[in-house]
């Protein structure tokens, strides 16, 4: 992740005319890649929050009736996107996959930002033979294509939404561990730092209180970003057949596998929860592009 | 970190991969393919083409076109018709076959076809050593003539077969060990079509030995040689892209209307259909069925069916508690919707299954008990075998397969176990990959106390059904019943046709009473060809004969 550390060391604070976040903010609200990202993963959040309210049909609740010719009815008044082969109501579906879809985004971020934060700190603050160990361990890590990596921790862990979630927060701990690292490397080195110690300020204090809140920028960025890969992710492993070994679970990877032998014959069971996976991928990545160049010190002040 | 977006792109090919796989296959058009060249398209490579040393559909494929039996099937039937035998005697004590040989045959390399070598591979079949014994090369040897003369496992059962003689050229006498009912009819499989003793021993075909635990001819024989005496001969295989065969000109019968048939391995569904509708491939087998549809409505493209010779049903294991008592099985089989799943999984090519035995095969009776779907009297069951709701059963499906009487396994799961949560049943969902895992916990008794499976037949005795099923004890069933096993293996050593006809359909009756599993579907696999193929008839069995088939106008 190079890319991150030169990112990272790019986002050396300097003065600023304002505060960060309310320049940062000023920033996002002109950007309007940023506000339609924002409103489409608004529309994915309102969408997993409030499914049982929106969803006209549980996402289980099948009618066998309605596809007893076998070839599934499409978009109509009573549902929206189709049914599926066992006569589910397909809009229902999405919007309850929402939820596991967004479940599994906060959950293996969190496990990722969390144990690489921790990491990540160790190693950037302490330096020396810790730091080594631990870099080299995240470099091991990340030499494992990612998604290659999750599917080995899950086949381990056996098929399952549980079982993805600590898949894909494994694989992201390295990603955090190394930008967090980067960052306060180079908040390490500043006349800031330099005075706090010198006036005697506590090792940890100096960490949690003048390094920490001018390094995590970039990795608020990059849990952005990883909410959207993970969401891809989940899906992939789903696809793959390594989800919930109940196939009934509304989970947008697993409805496209299911989809996938029948293209010619229902297509919509393909396309809708694959526009529903491109939306809210595209909107964590659209806001974690704006936050990214929001933050962006070189782009600051320049409105 | 822009890069990422990247990634947005992973899922998006996943789903076009289909499309995108169509496109370029689409892209060789073989319009060239004179009138007289089939090419046919099967979904992978035989193993290889020694008709007695495989067990797989793809491989019988292609070994029915160069060899014979003694005993064909009549086309579209199971019954039995004469092929290298004209005529056959058995008799009075069951266990002597007089067979009457087909005079003028000759195999492609020339030899003459006669009684020694009728005799020359029942022997070698009876004589096979060390690798040789091993189920992946002799499972259908195995299956019906049980061991060999030197058994070199204690698994192997006693042989059937005893001796070969050949009283002058044209006449053989074998003779077996006990009375065996379905001998006969099981002389029509591809596995034990007579082949050239002297090709075979040419080209090594008694060479072999076990990679990995599998069987692996190490003579060029079942790669390069495969001699026989049927309407085509072997001409060349290219591994992974096609093997040719031609007109046998010798041929002692009719002979094949087409000069030339290629066989493709294609993998894919999908790619299948696309190579037939752009005129790659003239014809193909193992149609998804809910393609049947669009390609009805294709105006350059028909389908066939094959008659159902198969049985999908829901083992119950009765190793398991509460499953060996009587009412909490009949409380699964009222609680499964077996109507609902047929009708909406099967594109109306399959029929609701009463029993194991599929119409067509003799033995089978409407007389059975049935089990229409009704979920209270489902919880009755269960209330009155003493049991409080909802009572817990784990349940097993297949992934990553598709069987003709099984097109989508996780579509039946999930409509059974709707149907089974609504009658007083709690399901717990468990899969596995088809190969290896799902296929070894079924056959060990450790899928679960219910599980999807099914059965296609190999050739048309009912043996070949309920006594593979319920003949022994079985891990799969976890059952002891000796009425059932009993009067399987009378029927089994009855070789009076309609003795034989009144055991099985007593044998049903017991059986859908005792109810060891759940039969729910009899399917028709269906085959897609061009319009202008004409004269090709599917077999129940699944192995098809090339030789009728020819191009004529729409």
């Amino acid at each position: 992740m190079s890319v991150a550390e030169l990112e990272a060391a790019e986002i050396q604070l300097e003065a600023s005319t304002g505060g960060l976040w309310s320049d940062a903010w000023y920033q996002v609200i002109r950007n309007p890649g940023a506000i339609l990202g924002a409103f489409f993963v608004l529309t994915f959040l309102v969408a997993a929050i409030f499914a049982p309210v929106i969803a006209p049909y549980g996402p289980k609740e099948g009618n066998l009736l309605l596809v007893a010719t076998g070839k599934p009815p499409g978009p109509s008044w009573h549902h929206l996107f189709g049914v599926d082969l066992l006569g589910r109501d397909v809009f229902s579906r999405i919007l309850y996959g929402a939820r596991d879809s967004l479940m599994v985004g906060i959950v293996s971020v969190s496990i990722g930002l969390s144990i690489g934060l921790v990491l990540g700190s160790i190693a950037g603050y302490i330096g020396g033979w810790i730091d080594s160990v631990i870099m080299r361990l995240m470099d091991i890590m990340l030499a494992i294509p990612g998604l290659l990596f999750a599917i080995g921790i899950v086949a381990m862990l056996q098929p399952g939404l549980y079982q993805i979630m600590i898949a894909i927060g494994v694989v992201n701990v390295p990603i955090f561990a190394r930008l967090l690292r980067g960052a306060i490397l180079a908040q390490r080195e500043n006349d800031f730092v330099l005075a706090a110690r010198a006036v005697g300020v506590k090792r940890r204090a100096i960490l949690f209180s003048h390094i920490m809140p001018n390094a995590i920028s970039p990795v608020i960025v990059a849990g952005t970003l990883a909410m959207g890969t993970a969401i891809i992710d989940v899906a992939g492993l789903t696809f793959l057949g390594l989800g919930p070994p109940d196939p009934a679970t509304p989970e947008w990877g697993t409805m496209l596998t299911g989809a996938n032998d029948y293209l010619e014959l229902a297509p919509f069971l393909a396309i809708f929860p694959g526009v529903a996976i491109i939306i809210s991928v595209l909107g964590f990545n659209l806001i974690g592009d704006g936050l990214r160049e929001a933050l962006d010190p070189k782009m600051r002040g320049r409105a | 970190m822009r890069g990422k977006g990247v990634r947005l792109g992973l899922l998006f090919g996943v789903c076009a991969l289909a499309l995108t796989l169509s496109g370029s296959v689409g892209a060789r058009t073989n319009h060239a393919a004179a009138n007289t060249t089939l090419v046919f398209a099967g979904a992978a490579d035989p193993t290889y083409l020694d008709p007695a040393l495989v067990s797989d559909g793809e491989s019988f494929r292609v070994t029915e076109q160069i060899f014979e039996g003694l005993v064909g099937i009549k086309p579209g039937t199971t019954s039995i018709r004469p092929a290298l035998a004209t005529s056959w005697k058995v008799a009075p004590d069951g266990k002597t076959y007089v067979f009457s040989l087909r005079h003028n045959v000759k195999f492609h390399d020339g030899t003459k076809f006669n009684a020694k070598a009728v005799c020359a591979n029942f022997n070698r079949w009876y004589n096979f050593s060390g690798p040789f014994q091993d189920a992946s090369a002799t499972y259908y040897y195995q299956a019906i003539f049980g061991g060999f003369h030197h058994n070199e496992s204690n698994t192997l059962s006693p042989p059937l077969y005893k001796s070969c003689a050949a009283n002058g050229t044209y006449k053989v006498t074998i003779r077996t060990n006990r009375r065996n009912g379905p001998f006969l009819p099981a002389l029509s499989l591809s596995a034990f079509a007579i082949q050239s003793p002297a090709a075979m021993a040419k080209y090594g075909a008694n060479q072999g030995e076990l990679r990995s635990g599998t069987f692996y001819p190490t003579g060029s024989y079942a790669f390069s040689h495969p001699t026989g005496t049927g309407p085509f001969k072997f001409g060349s295989w290219t591994v992974g892209q096609r093997i040719v065969l031609d007109r046998f000109s010798g041929y002692w019968g009719k002979k094949a209307k087409l000069s030339r048939v290629i066989i493709r391995p294609i993998a894919n569904n999908e790619a299948r259909l696309q190579a037939l509708r752009t005129g790659e491939i003239n014809g193909y087998d193992l149609v998804a069925p809910q393609d049947i549809g669009s390609i009805n409505g294709d105006s350059k493209l028909k389908t066939l069916n094959r008659p159902p010779f198969n049985v999908a049903y829901v083992t119950i294991n009765q190793a398991h508690s509460p499953f060996d008592k009587l009412a909490v099985r009949q409380a699964v089989a009222y609680g499964l919707d077996r109507a609902s799943v047929v009708r909406s999984f099967y594109f109306g090519r399959a029929v609701v299954a009463q029993e194991f035995l599929p119409p067509q095969i003799f033995g089978w009776t409407n007389k059975v008990p049935k089990y229409p779907y009704n979920p209270n009297k489902s919880k009755q069951l269960l209330q009155s075998a003493g049991l409080s709701l909802p009572v817990k059963v784990d349940f097993w499906y297949p992934t990553g397969v598709s069987r003709p009487y099984m097109p989508n396994p996780a579509l039946n799961f999930q409509a059974f176990s709707d149907s089974l949560e609504k009658s007083g049943f709690k399901v717990t969902p468990h899969t596995a990959p088809w190969r290896p895992d799902y296929v070894k916990h079924v056959n060990d008794g450790t899928a679960g106390d219910l599980n999807l499976i099914g059965w296609t037949g190999d050739y048309g005795d009912p043996d070949n059904f309920v006594g593979v099923f319920f003949g022994n004890y079985s891990p799969q069933f976890g059952f002891h019943n000796d009425a059932i096993f009993n009067i399987l293996k009378r029927a089994q050593e009855e070789v009076n046709y309609k003795k034989r006809v009144k055991l099985y359909q007593q044998a049903n009756i017991m059986i859908m009473k005792f109810l060891p599993a759940v039969p729910y579907a009899h399917s028709r696999p269906a085959l897609a060809f061009q319009k202008t193929v004409k004269g090709y008839v599917p077999n129940p069995t699944g192995t098809d004969y090339f030789f009728p088939v020819y191009f004529g106008g729409q």
